[in-house]
């Protein structure tokens, strides 16, 4: 997969600023922890913006 | 000339223990060898050099070891090195890797050679990709097809199937990423969990703040209904309140003279009034109990001294009553009468002991002087029948003298009838058989019988008459000599019954004290000794009396000083006095005063129950003030409340804004993954339909549909179409249609992404063919192999055969069985 092509593609769709960082994170954890690790980065998240 | 693969060197590396160099031609090179003897490996390891990956060994056990590094190998290293010919200069590759935790961490630094140029790491890793024209996802998906995709190709659910085409198309990762993005409910799980958090702090923290003012203010008209004052209701009266109640409980413990009692200090806050309150109000009953237990005391003390006194009192007035009482003429007295009394017992005694003896003794005498009668009478008796001792021996001498003679006449008799047998015997052999007289014949045997006959017969008399004799002699002489003995015994019997007799006689006379005759009546003398007896034992009655009245008297007098002595000792300990009499009493009498005013202090509650209302009156203003400090407190808690409160919603808005992000990238990412693979499949058409009818042959279905079936995921439609026609290839046909189709999507790729490598490498591509596909395969890779380096692996003997038929100068390598040290690795034609 080329992910800039990926990240070109979704990014020329995203309206808003805060959604285009978000995936460019979630892109460059994707690319260096595969599938597992971007879950348990998202889990990571959630749990963090539901306990505070 | 693009570049191909010259010679592929091994060691450390999978199953590969120690250094293998395998050579590669341009052309087709096939391993062959039975399975789990390491041709993936191979193949793996040859990967791994190029793109530093092994795509298929993620997860599960691979995360718990390193799979990459051979497990024997003495440096625990493996090294593969890689030369690339065709393009000056020859590109030399060598990886190595470290056995590390797991497979896919640790470093595996590559190294790279080209000429004179050497370049390593990152910048090695640029410039192979570049000089390939490739990138490390590229090679698994355009130069080698590895058995588990195959696998997968030929799963029967459509989503894994769905799954291997991304594989192959090169798609798969935006899948992994989409799919990535799929957190179920978990974010509106969250957001839910957030809002009730607020609502919860909503709910419990304003209301609870509002429940305790509607409280506070109905406890204080409660209170001021029950008579409380305003300024009661206040903390500094309270704290007043509390300070007069300590100094008021202290002064009582001291005025019932109990042990002092240090309070701790009071804080002015409602809590620590509160504190104190509760100790003073536990004391209250401890000190009620300590004054009941002082009053209880006193009491006993003054009872004590009061039954004291009257006992002294008592006692003295019976001993001023008592008559004086001569103690030592009274225990002399009692003295005279023991000594009475012991001369009385032992005549009494003695008397017992002689009656008691007097029968026996009395009984052997006249028993003795009974037999010695008889004795003497038996003797007379035997004297008057055979006269006395000496005449009997005179008679007895005389029968002797008798018995002497019959024996010797028994002797003549004898000696007389042997001579008359001689003279016989001698007559007979005298005899003559005539009478010389008168020669008359003379009848010899008959005179001879006729003689012995007479002889015998007086001798016979003669013998009779005398042993009649001696019988009657021995008859005599038996009876003399019995009554000789007998008359010896009846002296000697005689003489000891007389001895006896004497004895008995002065044992008699011993008890009776006088000498014991015929004229002594000891009947008459029994019944004087029972009459002075009887005297005896009156006195002795008497004397017994009047010892025991004596000792009475003499205890009595004792017991009257004693009880005395013992009155005035307890009353001087309980009064601490020393004096007696009067004026013991008198002290008693004060003592018993002072007792009694201090009871009554004792008997006094009304303090005690006074601070113990106060204390109750005071815990329902405390309770008020502390009402009021939650109020307060909770006042400034609000505030905080807010805050978190506006916190917990910005949060759950973060949740909101994530899950729709989340969806909307997730959404353009599926939309991309189809739309570029609508875009590979239009690309790849042409490519996987010939291949694909290449493999197949089918004489109908020759073409191969794949088409996007559903979205979200994507699930792809593999179909075999005609001209006029369109089938579902996982519904009709067999799974070597699914390997046919496979391979045709990764040919298909495979040709139009060279770059500078035109090579495939086939892991056992026939794995689910029959002979005719097999075939059609072997032909169409000597076919590709014209233009690209074919490297094959099997452990088909039928594929092996029809490659080595149709692939001219085909290169084989037959691996053999694995060891510790590795495969074991031969060429062959």
């Amino acid at each position: 997969m080329s992910d800039e092509s990926l990240k070109t593609y979704i990014e020329s769709k995203l309206p808003r600023a805060d959604d285009r960082e978000l995936l460019d994170q979630l892109l460059k954890v994707f690319e260096e922890s595969g599938r597992d690790g971007l879950k348990k980065h998202l889990s990571k998240l959630i749990d963090e913006l539901e306990e505070g | 000339m693009p570049y191909h693969i010259s010679e592929l060197r091994l060691e450390g590396i999978r199953g590969f223990n120690k250094p293998v160099p395998v050579s590669f031609q341009k052309g087709v090179n096939l391993i062959y060898g039975p399975n789990g003897s390491g041709k993936s490996s191979l193949l793996q390891a040859l990967e791994w050099c190029i793109t530093g990956t092994m795509p298929y060994m993620k997860g599960g056990d691979f995360t718990r070891e390193d799979a990459i590094v051979n497990l024997f190998h003495p440096e625990e290293r493996a090294t593969v090195t890689l030369l690339l010919e065709g393009i000056d200069p020859t590109l030399k590759l060598t990886r190595t890797r470290k056995m590390a935790s797991t497979t896919t961490r640790g470093r595996q630094p590559l190294q790279l050679q080209s000429g004179k140029e050497a370049k390593k790491d990152e910048d090695a890793e640029k410039e192979l990709a570049a000089r390939l024209g490739i990138s490390v996802e590229g090679f698994a998906r355009t130069k080698y097809l590895h058995q588990e995709a195959i696998r997968e190709a030929l799963a029967t659910k459509p989503e894994e199937r769905s799954e291997a085409i991304d594989k192959l198309l090169g798609t798969f990762e935006i899948r992994e990423f989409a799919n990535a993005l799929d957190t179920g409910r978990r974010l509106q799980t969250a957001a839910k969990n957030v809002e009730t958090t607020i609502q919860s702090l909503e709910g419990e923290k304003i209301q609870f703040n509002l429940n305790l003012k509607r409280k506070l203010e109905e406890s204080r008209k409660t209170l001021l209904a029950r008579g409380f004052r305003k300024e009661e209701l206040t903390l500094a009266s309270a704290v007043d309140t509390v300070s007069s109640m300590k100094k008021q409980t202290t002064e009582l413990r001291s005025a019932l003279t109990l042990a002092t009692h240090t309070y701790p200090p009071t804080s002015p806050n409602a809590q620590s009034l509160s504190d104190a309150q509760r100790k003073l109000l536990d004391e209250v009953p401890n000190l009620d109990r300590e004054r009941m237990e002082l009053l209880g005391k006193n009491q006993t003390r003054r009872l004590n001294l009061q039954h004291l006194s009257e006992r002294y009192s008592s006692l003295l007035k019976s001993f001023a009553d008592s008559k004086p009482v001569d103690t030592e003429s009274l225990k002399k007295r009692v003295k005279e009468i023991d000594d009475e009394l012991a001369g009385l017992n032992t005549k009494t005694g003695s008397l017992q002991k002689k009656a008691s003896v007097l029968p026996t003794r009395r009984s052997t005498y006249e028993d003795l002087k009974m037999r010695l009668g008889e004795e003497e009478h038996n003797l007379e008796l035997l004297e008057q029948k055979f006269g006395k001792e000496d005449s009997i021996d005179k008679r007895l001498s005389s029968v002797e003298g008798g018995l002497k003679e019959c024996v010797d006449g028994l002797e003549q008799q004898s000696e007389q009838q042997r001579l008359i047998k001689v003279a016989i015997d001698i007559l007979e052999k005298t005899l003559v058989a005539n009478c010389p007289v008168c020669s008359q014949s003379i009848d010899n045997a008959s005179l001879v019988a006729e003689l012995k006959a007479r002889t015998s017969k007086d001798i016979a008399i003669n013998i009779r008459k005398l042993h009649d004799r001696e019988k009657e002699l021995k008859q005599q002489h038996q009876e003399l000599a019995t009554a000789k003995e007998d008359e010896q015994r009846l002296a000697k019997s005689i003489e000891s019954l007389q001895k006896k007799f004497e004895a008995a006689s002065s044992a008699l006379s011993v008890i009776i004290e006088e000498k014991m005759d015929e004229s002594v009546d000891l009947d008459v003398l029994l019944e004087s000794w029972e009459g002075e007896q009887k005297s005896l034992l009156d006195r002795v009655g008497e004397l017994r009396s009047e010892h025991k009245q004596v000792e009475e008297t003499i205890k009595r007098q004792d017991q009257v000083m004693l009880d005395l002595h013992d009155a005035l000792k307890q009353l001087r300990q309980e009064t601490t006095s020393q004096a007696e009499g009067r004026a013991l009493l008198e002290r008693c009498a004060e003592l018993q005063s002072q007792l009694e005013v201090e009871s009554k202090k004792y008997a006094e509650t009304t303090e005690i129950d006074n601070i113990r209302a106060k204390l109750g009156r005071l815990s329902d203003v405390l309770t008020l003030l502390r009402d009021e400090e939650a109020v307060e407190a909770s006042d400034k808690e609000m505030p905080t409340i807010s805050k978190q409160i506006e916190a917990l919603k910005a949060r759950k808005n973060s949740l909101q804004l994530l899950e729709g992000s989340l969806q909307s990238i997730r959404k353009l990412a599926n939309e991309y993954e189809k739309e570029t693979s609508i875009a590979q499949l239009t690309k790849l058409e042409d490519d996987i339909n010939r291949f694909y009818s290449a493999i197949l042959g089918h004489p109908y279905f020759s073409k191969l549909k794949v088409d996007i079936e559903k979205e979200e995921p994507l699930i792809y439609s593999m179909r075999a179409t005609s001209a006029n026609e369109t089938t579902y290839i996982p519904t009709r046909f067999s799974t070597a249609q699914l390997n046919a189709a496979a391979l045709a999507i990764f040919m298909s790729n495979s040709s139009q992404t060279t770059g500078e490598l035109p090579l495939m490498i086939l892991d056992d591509p026939t794995q689910s063919m029959d002979s005719n596909h097999k075939e059609a395969l072997a032909k169409l890779i000597a076919k590709i192999a014209t233009t690209y380096q074919v490297i094959v692996s099997t452990e088909d003997e039928e594929t092996k055969n029809l490659l080595k038929k149709y692939c001219d100068g085909i290169r084989i390598y037959e691996l053999g069985q694995w060891t510790t040290t590795g495969p074991n690795i031969k060429q062959s034609t």
